[in-house]
């Protein structure tokens, strides 16, 4: 849910004092030019020549200083509004933060309260009750793993697990997993193409990297999500298209998911869970790993897609990835 | 806990996290409530209206109409339904905004099962106080004033106005104890339901509101009177 801060009062406080300063600075140069006026005036009739020119001088460099103050007023306003804005967004996900460690907290704490209360529960219920535990775990360790890695990806002192794998093979097993891990039956997760190709890959960042897809295509559905994702090897990448059929983003958004806290906020996006780290956090993994991403309106069904390219071992950046593999080198 | 008749107290449980509203439901009715349950705000509004609910326990981050708007509309028609607001917001300025919207009472997420139950039945028990409590007729007459209690709308002489529910309950509670001195404590553990997080300031600024609402003169009070250092006197002329 968005915060409604308003940062206008102090915006207009600082509209006005740059309108008092430069109303004062105003009347003074208006009384100057009257001032020199004047004397120019008494120099014509009574002829004693007095000497302005020394104060034209003053005039073009006071005019000067005041565009260089004016200059940098404004340098200094623009920087304390990306502040304001800045602030804005970090207490957005202070909230939104909030909510996703404690929501599944509250869910485990509730069940496991639940079971210390009633001594009639069946055994399908017990078992009920410790799945849902075991699922809000998974998601809490979810939310906590991005939370780390944009601190890894952002102080740069991730240590990673690079290893030269099967790109389709392990992105096949990752997929699998995460279908079982979020119950997504055949027909709503569908995946097709293949790759041979090697790859540089951190197997379990890049396990994050679809988690936060998938989760952001469930949060985003109309109705039970449907996600398709084709695989293919083009001469230098490995291409993986994703793509959901939800609310989808309007075309001026499509760069702007990317930002770090960036959350969609109007209607028709239902607009609940997720901190605006996800999509920052995808594009850091997909770079990490000598890649690309866009985001995509794919045709005319409603739905966001994402072209990623992942680099083929052998055949591109052979230096970047192998820096990979061995880090220390 | 049975509210009016033999049917079981209906609450509309709004939450849109499954997992925990599976939690929650499958409580309330092991202890004797009927839950009906929505995921969002939008159909919250659409459902609450639909049946007469004794209780709704609202989650604040909701999807397409968040928790606090939701209470502002059930308030609007429905001044009396009790709200309970639940959310794993922790400010101080949320909780006091969800307060002031007219919500009833709020608990934070991770809450406990036995606090959750406990809330839930002194919020209908109080409710059901408000039913059946004098004054047993809708309006209520003293002086140049009268109360219409189903809507919360005043006459006081020649103007008219509405009453916010937490000053129809303090005015409602006042007139049943009619006669009788009744403390701040009393006051915030009935009206208010909780003590701990309400300075007795607040009963006093409550007070000071009903005073320049219904006294002819609210500087020296004769239907609400104070009683130093005891509390407040409601004494009702005409009765």
């Amino acid at each position: 849910m968005p915060k409604k801060t308003s940062n206008a009062k102090y915006i207009v406080i600082f509209v006005l004092i740059q309108a008092a300063w430069l109303a004062v600075l105003g009347l003074w140069i208006a009384r100057y030019v009257n001032t020199h006026m004047v004397l120019k005036d008494i120099d014509q009739r009574y002829a004693i020549h007095i000497n302005t020119g020394g104060n034209v001088a003053i005039l073009v460099v006071g005019l000067a200083l005041i565009a260089i103050t004016t200059a940098g007023m404004w340098i200094l306003f623009r920087y304390l509004n990306f502040h304001f804005h800045q602030t804005k967004l970090y207490d957005n996900f202070i909230a939104s933060i909030t909510h996703e460690l404690k929501t599944p907290l509250a869910s485990v704490q509730l069940y496991l309260e639940t079971l210390d209360s009633y001594t009639d529960i069946s055994e399908p219920q017990l078992r009920g009750f410790t799945t849902k535990m075991s699922r809000e775990v998974t998601r809490l360790n979810r939310m906590i793993n991005s939370i780390l890695e944009v601190g890894r990806f952002e102080s740069g002192q991730a240590t990673r697990n690079c290893q030269l794998v099967n790109a389709g093979k392990a992105l096949n097993q990752i997929w699998e997993d995460l279908r079982t891990q979020y119950a997504l039956e055949n027909d709503r997760f569908r995946i097709s193409g293949s790759s041979d190709s090697q790859a540089v890959l951190d197997v379990d960042t890049v396990r994050l990297l679809f988690e936060n897809l998938i989760d952001n295509s469930i949060k985003y559905s109309r109705g039970e999500p449907q996600i398709e994702i084709k695989l293919a090897d083009s001469e230098k990448y490995i291409t993986i298209l994703y793509r959901d059929y939800g609310h989808g983003v309007q075309p001026s958004q499509l760069r702007k998911i990317f930002k770090k806290f960036y959350r969609l906020r109007e209607v028709p996006h239902p607009n609940v869970r997720g901190t605006g780290l996800g999509l920052f956090l995808v594009k850091n993994i997909v770079n990490f790993h000598g890649g690309r991403i866009k985001a995509q309106i794919p045709g005319k069904k409603p739905g966001l897609q994402f072209h990623i390219e992942l680099p083929r071992y052998r055949v591109c950046r052979k230096h970047y990835l192998n820096k990979l593999l061995n880090p220390k080198d | 806990m049975q509210s009016q008749s033999d049917m079981p107290p209906q609450i509309l449980l709004v939450e849109d996290e499954k997992i925990l509203a599976e939690g929650i439901i499958f409580n309330l009715e092991k202890n004797g409530y009927a839950v009906d349950h929505v995921p969002d705000g939008q159909t919250a509004l659409n459902t609450v209206f639909t049946r007469k609910y004794d209780l709704v326990l609202l989650d604040i981050m909701l999807p397409y109409v968040d928790g606090f708007e939701v209470a502002r509309r059930i308030r609007e028609t429905s001044p009396l339904m009790p709200i309970l607001m639940l959310t794993a917001r922790t400010a101080v300025k949320d909780r006091v905004k969800g307060l002031e919207i007219g919500a009833d009472d709020y608990l934070t997420k991770p809450f406990h099962l036995k606090e959750l139950l406990a809330r839930i039945k002194v919020m209908l028990r109080r409710s059901e106080w408000y039913r059946s409590s004098e004054p047993h007729s809708e309006r209520y007459r003293f002086g140049d004033n009268e109360i219409n209690f189903s809507d919360f709308t005043c006459r006081a002489g020649n103007g008219r106005f509405k009453l916010t529910q937490k000053e129809a309950l303090l005015m409602k509670y006042l007139i049943a104890k009619r006669g009788q001195i009744v403390s701040r404590q009393e006051l915030l553990e009935n009206v208010w339901n909780i003590s701990a997080e309400i300075e007795t300031r607040t009963v006093d600024i409550f007070i000071a509101r009903l005073r320049k609402y219904f006294e002819p003169d609210p500087k020296n009070p004769i239907y609400i009177k104070s009683v130093r250092s005891a509390g407040y006197l409601f004494s009702d002329s005409s009765h």
